[in-house]
């Protein structure tokens, strides 16, 4: 098959934007400027696009691969020996199966129409060839972090995203607020990132390797099931992804991150870089299975996120915070999947997140353009007359992030929300799971709220838009209106390949993905030939986590998704309530209850403990430390240097006789063997004949005379 | 008597590269002086052109020409060592000789004919073919060193190479002759092919030919006490093809020291190692040290040179020590292949940062002025940014900073001794090293952090086929520094398949 032959290219789809990101990166600055300034968006764009195109082709050539034996349709390619120390062998090597191959898709589809969008919002920056060259090796680097083969691979796309995330929040460096918020983006990744390279560590000292297919193949034979290693394996892979994806507690530097371009904001602050901690989690499901304990942590972590940063969503009047306060809420959906055991789910919700958050972020860029800037949505209002296009766009996204059906967010929402009402934890029960649903629930209702606030103080009431913006109010541009375009039909149908059997749907992504990702609770249908080959771990699974799926009806399942839409409408109808119906009740709630809006505005103090107890404590230890150099260490310096000013006035009659004397001493030495030497090399050849002629005798007397 | 079959297949890169030295001389007549450039481009056409055909053969494993020349991985992989070597000397050559008045036409011949004789004793099977090699090689540099007539030095250095070098081969060649005594034969399989296993018991006679043989040898590579004429030669010749003898000879020569030591002289390990260990201290120690005292650049990198060959001996006495240490069990030739990797590996590395170096070193001097004291470095970094990072990148390279193609190369070389238990050669090279940093970082603090005494002149300038060379050559030294995977595994697959 001819198409299968596509798979050996692989390594094609990073090196498009890496190859953008040097052409733009190199010559940008000299020659991409001023009336040229359209070349890097067209390099940026192309990149992209050629590996859209090379990674859609590669995930249908995947079809024509052989399931191995574990009904994976795995494909590997190792394109070089990276590094190899003794027992410690890591390739550069690619691997395509079906989580990857969504990663993928949505990498390079999203990721190419925002750079068509970037191309009308950067417009007349100045700046372009900088923002496309970072945008290009953001793109190579989350490739490679969802394409390598081997945790170090992940590692260098994990902190080659985390680069370019800084290098984009602090796009206008010009700006305090910009440069600080990068700053604190990349301080706090650093904490993650600790923990994730602690946990490959300890991954390499236990299996001696960092494939993914050695490590997760020997998981069950190597670990015990919920042991102390594979616990803490998996807590520090979490800590790392707590931090890439905005997790309580490292959820901070997310908000701030929204000092960068739009884009930006859309691309690695909602669709892909935030999000690779779902992935990495997903990808290390053989592990996580593993680790039930580990699992509670990441779904309590998952709930109080999605929950927490919901009720801080409901008081913001900024756009853009709202929607990323709504993008932490959300990853804590996704993180909510997997600690159920769902990664299926979680991915699913990953991939619709992607469009309709991508959507959001970029209609919220292209009313921030349109409003010249203005980010506050106390200034705008019934902007629907003004910006068409954008106003229908947007609505769509809503429906999606609310949870009606048919839309997108509804199917992948509802499944992690059916999935965790089902869940039965070995350790904590089924009441576990059911907590999980209510509190999912409850940040659904806010969801649904906040999202409807936005939309109304946004697209509809009064307008309160100043005279002066008002006279530039517009419609942006096509290269900005055909990607919202686009990802508003994603935002619709892209739940549809989703759709539950209980809705009488086939659930395509599901099979797709639960080869890699379901093991066990495929195991429990039997179908499966993997988990059924007698893996121990595979069958407690089987009683803990699959036991539920039969279990419950298809009338509660169909129950609980009324219930689910019941919510949404809900948080709907008091948003058009309280918002549209009513203007008034938001501000008597306000009066009635000052300190909790005061709170809620001011995201639950947060900045403010972590700025008092841990940048605080940090500086008062600094401090201390800073206060210990000047008067312990400099006075023992200054103690040790004033007895040594003492010693050596003592010492000077014996310096000068006798040290002085030796050192002139070795001088003499080395001077006396260089003449010697230069003596030897005296550029007489009949002289260097000798030397060669006495080596030889030398030599000659040592092997042949004396033994 | 019949004629035996001529397989022209087994030589194509040294016919191709033979055929355009010819062609080039013949070119040169004919065209116009102005237009000399596309002589550099005949001749890297050439380069490219056996490069290829290197790699068409580089599967094949057997022996052509009735046995004289060997056609395996082995040869083909220092091949490309000297074809990357003779590539990048052209590349930095024509700088130089425009700024000297020298004849493009015949230098660049004598360059291609030099690679010749290289590439035939890397695949030489037998001693007569390894001689020929030895002396097409030698002879075109005795040439090239005289090719500033007008310069005494350059004529001193010619002759001074030529009358040692011909005292060398004589040695050489009286130690070929008592071994064809013994064995009755020149081919490498000597020893084993010998009827007379009697002869072998006799000590004496054994050990003359691989003493002088050795010697022979020792001089090509510049061992010490062999190295005499190095400095003087070094510092006489042009300087690109300074940089080119620092590198294609003693690679050559490695390449026949490890096929004759490891083969042909396998039965007699245990003496070789000990000449082999003497002459790795003793050149390891001289070369560093006296590199300290150079206060010219050519100088102090010929003395280095000098000491980057004590370290390549030391992964020869480890190979042998291995097949030595216990008898030919399977570990043993594990550690034999793996200490010659390392010095195929070195030897790669030091291909790259050394032909770079020089590089920077031709690329800074003048008509006037070869600008080649160390106390013309002082400043770089402010007057040639790049060219003073590029420097910097070599100079750590060679002296085997984590990171860079160097380093691989030092790490598997001590590793090797290590292994094999050769620990006072690794805590020497590992001492020496120490030392070495010293003259390293000593340039790079000149670039850096010293200003220029008195009026500066300025620096030729940067942009030239000379500078590609230096970028290419700092590209290849980072790149392999961090994934050298791909080198070492090419150089194991050779090994395995020689040793087979």
């Amino acid at each position: 098959m001819a198409l299968r032959q596509v798979l050996d290219y692989i390594w094609l789809i990073p090196v498009f934007p890496l190859l953008g990101f040097v052409t733009i990166g190199l010559l940008g600055r000299k020659f991409f400027k001023g009336k040229t300034e359209l070349v890097p968006s067209i390099i940026g764009c192309a990149s992209v696009f050629l590996s859209f195109v090379t990674s859609v082709l590669c995930v249908l050539a995947l079809r024509h691969i052989e399931p191995n034996a574990e009904g994976v349709r795995v494909f590997t390619r190792e394109v070089f020996m990276w590094i190899e120390m003794g027992a410690f062998r890591v390739p550069f090597k690619f691997q395509l199966d079906p989580l990857s191959s969504v990663m993928i898709l949505v990498v390079t589809g999203v990721g190419f129409l925002i750079h068509v969008y970037s191309h009308g919002y950067m417009h007349k920056d100045g700046g372009q060839y900088r923002f496309f060259a970072y945008m290009n090796l953001f793109t190579c680097a989350m490739l490679i972090l969802v394409l390598g083969g081997n945790f170090l691979m992940m590692f260098i796309g994990w902190e080659g995203v985390g680069l370019c995330s800084y290098l984009l929040i602090g796009f206008w460096f010009g700006k305090d607020s910009a440069a600080n918020a990068g700053k604190k983006a990349f301080v706090t990744n650093r904490v993650g990132d600790f923990g994730f390279a602690l946990g490959m560590m300890l991954i390499f000292t236990n299996f001696g390797s960092l494939d993914y297919q050695t490590v997760f193949a020997a998981a069950p034979h190597t670990l015990a099931y919920n042991g102390a290693i594979v616990t803490a394996i998996t807590m520090l892979l979490f800590v790392g992804a707590t931090g890439k994806s905005a997790q309580l507690p490292l959820y901070v530097w997310l908000p701030d991150a929204m000092e960068g371009p739009t884009p930006t904001s859309a691309l690695i602050h909602a669709a892909t870089m935030v999000t690779s901690g779902v992935y990495m989690v997903s990808r290390c499901n053989a592990l996580f299975s593993m680790a039930p304990k580990t699992l509670i942590l990441v779904g309590a972590i998952g709930a109080a996120t999605a929950f927490f940063s919901a009720t801080i969503g409901l008081a913001q009047y900024d756009i853009k915070k709202v929607l990323a306060y709504s993008t932490v809420s959300q990853l804590g959906y996704m993180f909510l999947a997997c600690g159920v055991a769902s990664y299926t789910a979680g991915i699913f919700h990953l991939m619709t997140h992607a469009f309709f958050k991508a959507l959001l972020f970029l209609g919220a860029g292209s009313v921030i353009h349109g409003m010249s800037g203005d980010q506050d949505m106390r200034n705008m209002g019934a902007l629907k007359k003004h910006m068409p296009h954008t106003c229908w766009t947007f609505m769509i996204a809503y429906i999606a992030i609310a949870g009606i059906p048919p839309f997108a967010g509804f199917f992948s929402k509802d499944e992690i929300l059916w999935k965790a009402f089902t869940y039965n934890s070995p350790v904590l029960g089924p009441m576990w799971g059911k907590f999980l649903w209510a509190v999912g629930a409850a940040a659904a209702l806010m969801t649904a709220f906040y999202m409807t606030r936005l939309i109304c103080l946004t697209f509809f009431g009064e307008s309160r838009v100043s005279h002066e913006a008002e006279h530039h109010l517009h419609e942006s541009p096509g290269a900005m209106i055909y990607p919202l375009m686009a990802l508003a039909v994603l935002s619709v149908v892209g739940g549809w390949v989703g759709i539950p059997e209980a809705l009488g749907g086939a659930n395509h992504f599901h099979h797709f993905l639960a080869p890699v990702l379901d093991k066990a609770a495929l195991g429990a249908h039997g179908t499966h030939e993997a988990a059924s080959a007698g893996l121990a771990y595979a069958q407690e699974m089987t009683a803990h986590v699959g036991g539920g799926g039969e279990a419950h009806s298809r009338s509660l399942e169909l129950l609980m998704m009324f219930v689910s839409i019941a919510i949404a409408g809900a948080g709907i109808g008091v948003g058009y309530f309280m918002y549209i119906k009513n203007p008034n009740i938001p501000l008597l709630l306000q009066f009635k209850l000052p300190g909790l809006h005061k709170a809620l505005l001011n995201k639950w103090y947060v900045d403010e403990i972590y700025n008092f107890a841990i940048v605080g404590g940090t500086k008062q230890f600094a401090n201390i430390l800073c206060w210990f150099d000047a008067n312990i260490i400099d006075g023992t310096v200054n103690g040790v240097a004033w007895l040594g000013r003492t010693l050596s006035s003592a010492s000077i009659l014996f310096d000068g006789g006798v040290v002085d004397g030796a050192v002139n001493l070795v001088g003499k030495i080395v001077e006396a063997s260089s003449n010697v030497l230069r003596r030897i090399q005296t550029g007489y050849v009949q002289n260097y004949a000798l030397v060669m002629a006495i080596g030889v005798f030398v030599f000659l007397s040592i092997y042949i005379l004396f033994r | 008597m019949q004629i035996p079959p001529i397989d022209f297949t087994a030589v194509y890169p040294e016919v191709i590269v033979a055929l355009v030295g010819l062609l080039v001389l013949a070119v040169d007549i004919f065209i116009k002086p102005q237009r000399k450039t596309s002589l550099s481009a005949i001749a890297l056409v050439g380069l490219v052109l056996a490069f290829l055909t290197t790699m068409l053969i580089w599967d094949r494993n057997e022996t052509a020409f009735s046995g004289m020349v060997a056609v395996d991985s082995y040869a083909q992989f220092f091949k490309l060592i000297f074809i990357f070597s003779a590539a990048l000397t052209v590349l930095i050559s024509p700088r130089y000789l425009s700024l000297n008045n020298i004849s493009v036409g015949e230098y660049l011949e004598l360059v291609l004919f030099c690679t010749v004789g290289m590439m035939v004793m890397a695949s030489a099977n037998d001693l007569v073919t390894i001689y020929i090699g030895l002396e097409l090689m030698a002879i075109s540099i005795y040439l090239m060193a005289g090719f500033q007539r007008d310069n005494p030095r350059s004529c001193e250095a010619s002759m001074k190479y030529f009358l040692l070098g011909s005292f060398a081969s004589a040695l050489l060649l009286y130690g070929m002759s008592f071994f064809y005594g013994i064995t009755g034969t020149t081919s490498l399989q000597g020893f084993t092919l010998s009827p007379n296993s009697n002869i072998i018991d006799s000590e004496v006679m054994t050990r003359l030919p691989l003493v002088l043989m050795t010697v022979g040898f020792a001089f090509k590579i510049a061992a010490v006490p062999f190295h005499m004429w190095t400095p003087d030669v070094y510092e006489g010749a042009p300087t690109p093809l300074t940089a080119f003898m620092s590198v294609g000879p003693k690679v050559a020569a490695f390449a026949v020291i490890m096929r004759v030591y490891m083969k042909t002289f396998g039965a007699l390990v245990p003496d070789w190692v000990q000449m082999f260990t003497l002459l790795s201290i003793l050149t390891m120690i001289y070369g560093n040290v006296v590199a300290v005292a150079q206060k010219s650049m050519k100088r102090m990198l010929a003395y280095s040179s000098i000491a980057h060959a004590g370290y390549l001996l030391i992964g020869i006495v480890s190979a042998g020590t291995a097949t030595e240490m216990t008898g030919g069990k399977a570990m043993s030739a594990t550690f034999a292949s793996e200490s010659m990797m390392s010095v195929m590996v070195y030897l790669f590395a030091y291909m790259f940062m050394n032909l770079g170096t020089f590089a920077v070193v031709i690329s800074l001097g003048r008509a006037d002025n070869p600008r080649d004291s160390l106390a013309d470095y002082a400043g770089l970094a402010k007057r040639r940014p790049l060219t003073a990072l590029l420097m910097t990148i070599l100079l750590l390279s060679l002296m085997g900073f984590p990171g860079t193609f160097g380093f691989i190369g030092k790490f598997y070389i001590f590793k090797a001794a290590i292994v094999t238990g050769n620990l006072t050669l690794a805590v020497v090279g590992v001492l020496m090293s120490v030392v070495a940093a010293f003259y390293y970082v000593r340039v790079v603090l000149y670039m850096y952090m010293r200003e220029p005494e008195g009026e500066v002149l300025a620096e030729g300038d940067a942009i030239s086929s000379t500078m590609y060379a230096i970028v290419v050559t700092t590209m290849f030294t980072l790149l392999f520094g961090v994934a050298p995977g791909f080198i070492i595994d090419m150089a194991r697959y050779t090994i395995e398949r020689m040793l087979a």
